[in-house]
């Protein structure tokens, strides 16, 4: 009797362990497909409701599950979001946006697929990338743990030189920025060099930008915290794509919908990505104020050249390790260095992996990873073939000016009309590397010279 | 003018405003007889740490008191942690608000309260301590005298004039090498001892102790 009800416990376990894993991969879908909405906002978000959620899953509580699981599955719930929207964010990036590609001065590689017709393609590649990312990261669990827990501990190596490591990449990314600038005349090395000094320039200024909101104090009208990296971050990254989207029409020609297929020479080129994307995101999820976007071009710079398809699995396999090796990292470096890792550890007691067993929590959390991986896998593909296939009758235009207008809204309810004054000078610093055609990842100054600061 | 010259004009101009706006938008310095003045408004305080302790729902209340005026205190009711021992001077921003009719500042962000100086960098010769008593009671100090009556758990401290002395009671496991007569710096909580009607300079925590510096 003893041993069935308890296998009846487990079952629900399970059960409830399903339905939070599918209800966060289809949160993760809506914020996914709403182009302009970062992860890291998206955390913000779900951080500032946790407690309302807890709120919602008490009736939870009298039916004999304990407090504790019920944190667990809130904790698995946000990791599932965050996975899926890391999966489903392809699908914006793909389809909308797109500049015109006579008049663009750089046409990000799903861009370029989606004007040569390979919109669904580039979806499925990305969902390639970030599914074997799971896959790798999965791989690495127990070497992870070792080596940058005791015995070997490389983190408190990288602890003691984070300075270091900080100012490398900064120069980096600043120094492998291809972007040649004519305006002074096309001879010789100046235009390459103007790309550079225009690189560190966008870099400077997002910096001081940072210095200067970060001592704002934006108060919500509402009542709800106020993070002033919400309106900063919406504003370098999402507000100016979605904007240039509004003003630009491109001729998007018919898309062909076929499924992947890679010849031999493609396959192990795809494999490549997914291993030099999955350890840049292991490598950025370590270091604070660094993104997946510095992760990227880590991975570009250690692969030299790549195609189009190549860069699209390499950015999304840094991406989604990216998501995944955080949640690792808070149980074996105890550091929350995303939003959702904070509000994960604010939620549950986190207990370091020190032995060779792992913690129960992180097992869990596990599952919610690997069942959200492929759930949100073969959700992409479907819904990249949808979009492709419906393409021509999506109003478009109409989406982009409902994204604009509901990120506005949230950031007024959560930091007030200050909170505004920030997203419009975010925006306008957001707005030089689309104008420029550098990078934009070179706005990430607004944390890292903060943080570089920090440990000087 | 092309619209990507007028980009990095607008950038540039965007963030002087933002400066100029980050200038005016700076809480007031208040000092802390002037909160209740300020109810319900976001103010910048000052203080020395006299008490702190974290509740059961994980906040932490931190008891700071004017440093000029020692009559004068407050609570920062701070959601989160933050680390702090007594004697240090902190700077909070916070909103201001009545609470059992003890004045506190409402911290939502524990990154505002910020340290500006920690007790151990700011050692006193003994007078100075004895001349105001109240400014530095309860909290941490760092005071520099002479070593006389050493017995296993306690000492007086004198100053070099022999003018003021105080009763410093230590731990004696710790290790403490110094005899009378030494010169020595000693780092403990300034306390009043209820019992016995004195102060008292006790070494217990981990960050106290005390070091010869002539002998």
């Amino acid at each position: 009797m003893e041993f069935g009800r308890s296998r009846g416990e487990n079952m629900l376990d399970l059960l409830l362990i399903l339905v939070f894993c599918v209800l966060g991969v289809l949160v993760g879908i809506v914020t996914g497909l709403l182009p302009g909405l970062h992860v890291n906002n998206v955390a913000l978000i779900l951080l500032s409701t946790s407690s309302s959620i807890v709120a919602i899953c008490s009736p939870l509580f009298s039916y004999g599950i304990s407090a504790q699981f019920v944190l667990i599955l809130i904790a698995g719930f946000m990791i599932s979001v965050s996975i899926s929207h890391s999966f489903h964010d392809t699908i914006p990036t793909t389809f909308i946006g797109a500049p015109e590609e006579e008049t663009a001065l750089s046409v990000l590689p799903a861009h370029g697929m989606l004007l040569r017709g390979e919109g669904y393609k580039a979806v499925a590649l990305a969902a390639l990338g970030s599914y074997g990312a799971i896959l790798v990261c999965y791989a690495f669990l127990l070497p992870l743990r070792f080596v940058m827990g005791p015995p070997v501990s490389l983190y408190t190596l990288i602890r003691e030189s984070m300075l270091w490591v900080l100012i490398a990449v900064v120069i980096l990314m600043i120094a492998t920025e291809k972007t040649r600038i004519v305006d002074l005349g096309n001879h010789g090395m100046l235009p390459s060099i103007l790309g550079i000094l225009f690189a560190a320039f966008v870099f400077l200024l997002s910096g001081l930008f940072g210095l200067l909101v970060f001592d704002f104090h934006l108060s919500s009208p509402v009542g709800l915290p106020a993070p002033v990296l919400f309106p900063a971050l919406a504003g370098l990254f999402g507000m100016p794509t979605l904007l240039n989207s509004l003003f630009t029409k491109p001729a998007i020609p018919e898309q062909t919908i076929q499924p992947l297929i890679q010849n031999r020479i493609e396959k192990k080129s795809s494999a490549v990505s997914v291993l030099t994307g999955s350890l840049a995101g292991i490598f950025v999820s370590l270091i604070p104020g660094l993104t997946t976007a510095t992760g990227t071009i880590l991975a570009m710079t250690v692969r030299q050249k790549s195609s189009q398809e190549q860069t699209i699995v390499t950015l999304a396999a840094v991406n989604t390790a990216a998501t995944f090796s955080v949640t690792l990292m808070l149980f074996i470096i105890l550091r929350a260095r995303s939003g959702v890792t904070i509000a994960v550890s604010e939620l549950i007691p986190i207990e370091p992996w020190s032995g060779l067993m792992m913690p129960v929590t992180l097992t869990y959390l596990l599952m919610f990873l690997l069942l959200s991986g492929v759930l949100s896998y073969f959700l992409t593909l479907y819904l990249g073939r949808l979009f492709a296939k419906k393409f021509g009758k999506i109003p478009y235009q109409s989406l982009v000016v409902f994204t604009l207008v509901f990120v506005c809204v949230l950031i007024v309810l959560f930091t007030g009309l200050l909170g505004l004054v920030v997203l419009f000078a975010a925006t306008s610093i957001g707005f030089l590397p689309i104008c420029w055609g550098v990078r934009r990842s070179h706005c990430m100054g607004v944390l890292l010279i903060p943080i570089i600061l920090y440990f000087l | 003018m092309k619209f990507k010259y007028l980009s990095i004009l607008i950038a540039v101009g965007s963030l002087i405003g933002l400066y100029g706006l980050s200038l005016i938008s700076q809480p007031p310095q208040i000092s802390l007889s002037q909160l209740p003045a300020y109810n319900g408004q976001q103010v910048l305080v000052q203080g020395i740490v006299t008490e702190y302790r974290t509740t059961a729902s994980g906040s932490q209340l931190i008891t700071i008191k004017d440093r000029e005026n020692d009559t004068c205190s407050a609570v920062l009711y701070v959601a989160g942690s933050v680390a702090v021992e007594y004697g240090d001077v902190v700077q909070a921003v916070g909103e201001v608000q009545k609470y059992n009719e003890q004045w506190e500042l409402s911290v939502s962000n524990p990154q505002s309260v910020t340290l500006v100086e920690k007790w151990t960098n700011t050692s006193f010769p003994l007078w100075q301590l004895a001349e105001h008593p109240g400014k530095y009671l309860n909290t941490n100090v760092n005071i520099t005298g002479v070593v006389a009556q050493k017995q296993t758990s306690s000492f007086l401290l004198r100053d070099t004039a022999g003018s003021y002395s105080l009763d410093v009671s230590y731990d004696a496991s710790d290790g403490s090498d110094f005899s009378n007569n030494d010169v020595v710096a000693v780092a403990g909580r300034f306390i009043y001892d209820a019992h016995l009607l004195r102060y008292l300079l006790e070494v217990t925590a981990p960050t106290h102790g005390i070091w010869a510096i002539t002998r």
